[in-house]
């Protein structure tokens, strides 16, 4: 990755990456998320966090596109994408792992990802660039050495980063980031922490939903948190740690142990 | 960061396709120079390829794509009137008829897909079901193309009949095998075709890299009716006699779609495979048993499904596994975890 | 048309509505639980009319009793055919390959049972209740009809009581709505889907049983139904139990209505085209609408 553009800093840019304004999402009568607004600036980790059915992978669905909110609009760097389909946020730099990985179980590793490259944001010329760029990618993930093996034979924490490879792949401007190091040992945690941190040098905003509270903390420049559907609080890591009700609705909980988002 | 792929340890895309195409060649050859020998019954032949294109067909949408269709029996009824009126009532030339058939069983399709395909669901297969029992009915009662009596074809050359060349009707069938085949290897190793597999892996996790699942099912979709209906065209200019009960049957259906199954799914060998089986069955079995001909495809079915979702293409490898003694890395497609 | 004409066509359209519900409720049952679309739906309503058939002319069971024992029959077989069958498909949250597959293979075979044991001659079961009218006012209704739509609408009642007040019917319910939920409160789900595809099955059969008594059958007797149940459930919004009578409503009116303009072989024509209607403008069935009217207020 260490080839991609660097990124153009311009101080005066004042429109963030991601926008969303009201956005509102309910499921029968139940509202999953509500009137939740959101700023993100360019380059940053941004992480959102909250206790099991926050609504953060509702939240997620819905600036990515797979899911439509009932109300409230979603902005991409000042443009109203609310009425685009999640193939065509990806096309304009969107782009998501899942919490669950949902590798293309049928396909190699290196499948999974050359079609990511051909069919995202910045298309490659030829079937053999597509390829040399997927391999590149597999390498930055280190998963070079698995690229000729079947997705579905993975283990786990592989196939959270052949997740990872995937979406960058489709050369997002904006990642979104599902519970990366769920199931992941520490350190496989680091790792992936440190791929973020790299992802983002070469220019990526991440948008990061995560349970382990220390990788949070650790990676993220700005939290928002969320807690049955609606925005609690938001600030630098240092403020959301020290904010009561944060330690009241989430931490208070030991929601710790539970790893799994409704 | 190596500039090729070294690490890979299947064939890259290229070799596969040159491999397939190579085979391809060879099967197309041999098939084209029979009427000039001795060997093979023409007859037999010619209905093993419309049924070997049919499947080739169906195996792109219902293979690589995952999306199983109950109603292929409709696009080769619409190819075998399309062509039948053209030939018969505007003196077309059979080949433009042929392909006229193909782009109206194609436009057909998207009658059926449009409003299907755009959900999330088993309404595609649903609507299949449906679409071939509806559009039968409504041939049954079309007066202007002979209704439930059927059409004949009438086919003329300089103001006389055309003549009977069983040996010319075959090889336009052998065109229209090759075109299949084709179109098969292509998809199989094109952007176009992982794009298909992606879908019916996990259509959602498709769409998040950008794969628009809609337009590209669709595409699959017009892609295998063209085909189909083109096979329907031949057939009704070499049977001069076309009827709803005949080319509309939901039987026509069931074989297009038990064919590929047999072979072996999402393969490009294995609708040919199943094809070939298929026609040898038809001609050796059915017709001599022609009742139990239901349950026997019943029970090919379940047994495919519950013991080898491969097909026989699966077997295949799974005998040259066992033979070998070894693990082939980028194995047959597991058919178990297809999503429809 | 006059105001009479219209009343009984109305009566009429209700009273097959009912039927229409029993025969689609089994595919919803099968398919909220387990996401199969059930192709052997057909073959099983086959089964059923020809069982009525066999304990009417063999044993002198009246065919509404016999469409009763129909049901645990049909219950027992279903189970049985799941523990052969249906357990070994790969789970999974939208109907896959392999399922349905599987399950035409299965019609197919239940035809083939049908055509090698009762050939394919049209049969027909006629009682002193076949040609038996009452008049109500100024209509004048058919005996086997609303005795097969009392039936109908009992079974239909008595699963609606089971769904809501029994621990099975709120674990059909859940799993329903959210097929992981099932593992999250600990529903033993291939128990469940066992059960689920069994009470599928045996509606199904007492669809068919009940079926016998107003038309003639063959082996391929069920293939209009299946379409029919097919409009239905999509016009419902295949999961919900409401929807699915909602949209047997909706297909009674049109078939009983259009009956007065289409001629009758348009009749599959006009269902199917009602299908497409449905999909292209209310893609999540009629049960969407009520869910949208929760949402907003």
């Amino acid at each position: 990755m260490s080839a991609a553009a660097t990124p153009v800093r311009d101080p005066a840019h004042q429109v963030p990456v991601l926008e969303v304004r009201g956005l509102t999402r309910y499921f029968g009568g139940l509202a999953a998320v509500k009137d939740v607004d959101l700023q993100v600036p360019e380059g940053a980790i941004f992480g959102v966090i909250g206790p099991n059915g926050a609504g953060k992978t509702t939240l997620f669905s819905m600036v990515t596109g797979s899911l439509a909110p009932s109300a409230g609009r979603v902005f991409f760097r000042g443009r109203d994408v609310t009425g685009l389909k999640a193939f065509q946020r990806v096309r304009l730099g969107i782009t998501r792992t899942h919490q669950i990985v949902r590798p293309f179980r049928s396909l190699t590793v290196i499948e999974n990802v050359e079609l990511a490259t051909r069919y995202g944001r910045r298309p490659p010329g030829t079937a053999a660039e597509a390829r040399r760029r997927a391999m590149e990618i597999l390498e930055f993930v280190g998963l070079g050495a698995q690229a000729g093996l079947p997705a579905s034979v993975l283990p786990v924490g592989q196939q959270k980063l052949l997740e990872l490879a995937r979406a960058l792949a489709t050369a997002p401007d904006l990642l979104l980031c599902d519970e990366i190091c769920g199931g992941l040992t520490d350190a496989e945690t680091r790792e992936v922490m440190d791929l973020l941190r790299r992802i983002r040098a070469s220019g990526t905003t991440i948008l990061y939903i995560e349970h382990d509270m220390r990788a949070v903390m650790s990676v993220c420049d700005r939290i928002a948190v969320l807690n049955f559907g609606e925005k609690l609080a938001e600030g630098s890591p240092e403020e959301i740690q020290r904010n009561p009700a944060v330690i009241e609705a989430y931490l208070g909980r030991g929601a710790a142990g539970v790893d799994s988002d409704a | 960061m190596t500039a090729a792929p070294t690490g890979t340890r299947t064939h890259p895309p290229r070799v596969t396709a040159a491999r397939d195409l190579a085979a391809a060649a060879v099967l197309v050859a041999v098939l084209a120079v029979l009427p000039w020998t001795e060997w093979g019954n023409l007859r037999l032949l010619f209905t093993t390829l419309i049924w070997t294109t049919c499947s080739i067909a169906w195996n792109l949408v219902g293979g690589y794509a995952g999306q199983v269709s109950f109603g292929f029996a409709v696009f080769y009824g619409i190819g075998a009137y399309t062509a039948a009126v053209l030939i018969t009532e505007a003196h077309v030339n059979p080949y433009l008829a042929f392909a006229g058939a193909a782009l109206a069983a194609a436009a057909a399709s998207l009658l059926v897909g449009i409003p299907t395909f755009r959900l999330r669901g088993p309404y595609f297969a649903i609507a299949t079901i449906g679409i071939n029992e509806a559009v039968r009915v409504v041939m049954n009662n079309m007066e202007a193309v002979g209704a439930a009596s059927g059409y004949r074809v009438n086919e003329m050359v300089g103001g006389q009949r055309a003549p009977f060349v069983m040996a010319e009707h075959y090889l336009s069938m052998v065109v229209i095998f090759a075109v299949a085949l084709l179109v098969s290897i292509l998809v199989a190793r094109s952007r176009f075709g992982l794009a298909l597999t992606a879908i019916r892996d996990d259509e959602d996790a498709a769409a998040d890299i950008g794969i628009n699942a809609f337009q590209h099912k669709l595409a699959a979709h017009a892609l295998a009716a063209a085909l189909v209906g083109a096979a329907g065209g031949a057939y009704a200019r070499y049977a001069a006699f076309i009827d709803p009960g005949g080319v509309f049957n939901f039987n026509n259906s069931v074989s297009i779609l038990l064919m590929p199954v047999i072979g072996g799914l999402a393969t490009v060998w294995g609708p040919i495979i199943g094809g070939a089986v298929y026609g040898i069955v038809q001609e050796e079995l059915v017709a001599r048993f022609s009742q139990i001909h239901l349950g026997l495809y019943g029970t090919l079915l379940i047994l495919a499904i519950l013991f080898e979702p491969g097909g026989v293409v699966g077997l295949m490898r799974r005998v040259w596994r066992a033979l070998t003694g070894r693990r082939v890395q980028g194995g047959p497609v597991p058919a178990r975890g297809v999503k429809a | 048309m006059g105001v009479i004409d219209v009343l009984n066509l109305l009566v009429a359209s209700l009273l097959l509505a009912g039927i229409y519900t029993t025969m689609s409720i089994g595919m919803t049952i099968i398919y909220g639980v387990m996401k199969i679309i059930n192709l052997a739906h057909a073959g099983f309503m086959m089964l059923g009319a020809y069982f009525v058939y066999e304990v009417f002319n063999r044993l002198g069971v009246h065919p509404i009793l016999g469409a009763l024992l129909a049901f645990p029959v049909f219950f027992l077989l279903g189970m049985a055919v799941h523990w052969l069958l249906v357990r070994w498909l790969p789970v999974s949250d939208q109907p896959t390959l392999p399922s349905l597959l599987l399950l035409f293979g299965l019609w197919l075979v239940l035809q083939n049972v049908g055509y090698a044991a009762w050939g394919n001659l049209d049969r027909s079961i006629y009682t002193d209740m076949t040609l038996a009218t009452v008049r109500l006012g100024p209509l004048t209704l058919s005996v086997v009809q609303l005795v097969v739509f009392t039936v109908a609408v009992i079974s239909v009642v008595l699963l609606q009581f089971m769904l809501t007040r029994t621990w099975f019917g709120r674990a059909v319910r859940a799993l329903t709505q959210n097929p992981f939920a099932g593992q999250l409160v600990g529903i033993d789900t291939a128990r469940m889907s066992r059960l689920s595809f069994g009470l599928g099955i045996a509606f199904a059969g007492l669809a068919g049983a009940l079926l016998a008594s107003l038309y003639s059958f063959d082996p391929d007797f069920g293939r209009p139904f299946l379409l029919r149940s097919f409009v239905i459930i999509v016009l419902g919004g295949l999961e919900s139990f409401t929807g699915v009578a909602l949209g047997a409503l909706i297909l009674a009116l049109v078939e009983t209505f259009s009956v007065q303009f289409v001629p009758a072989g348009y009749q599959m024509a006009i269902s199917f085209s009602l299908l497409v209607v449905a999909l292209l403008v209310l893609p999540g069935g009629v049960a969407s609408l009520i869910e949208r009217r929760g949402r907003t207020t």
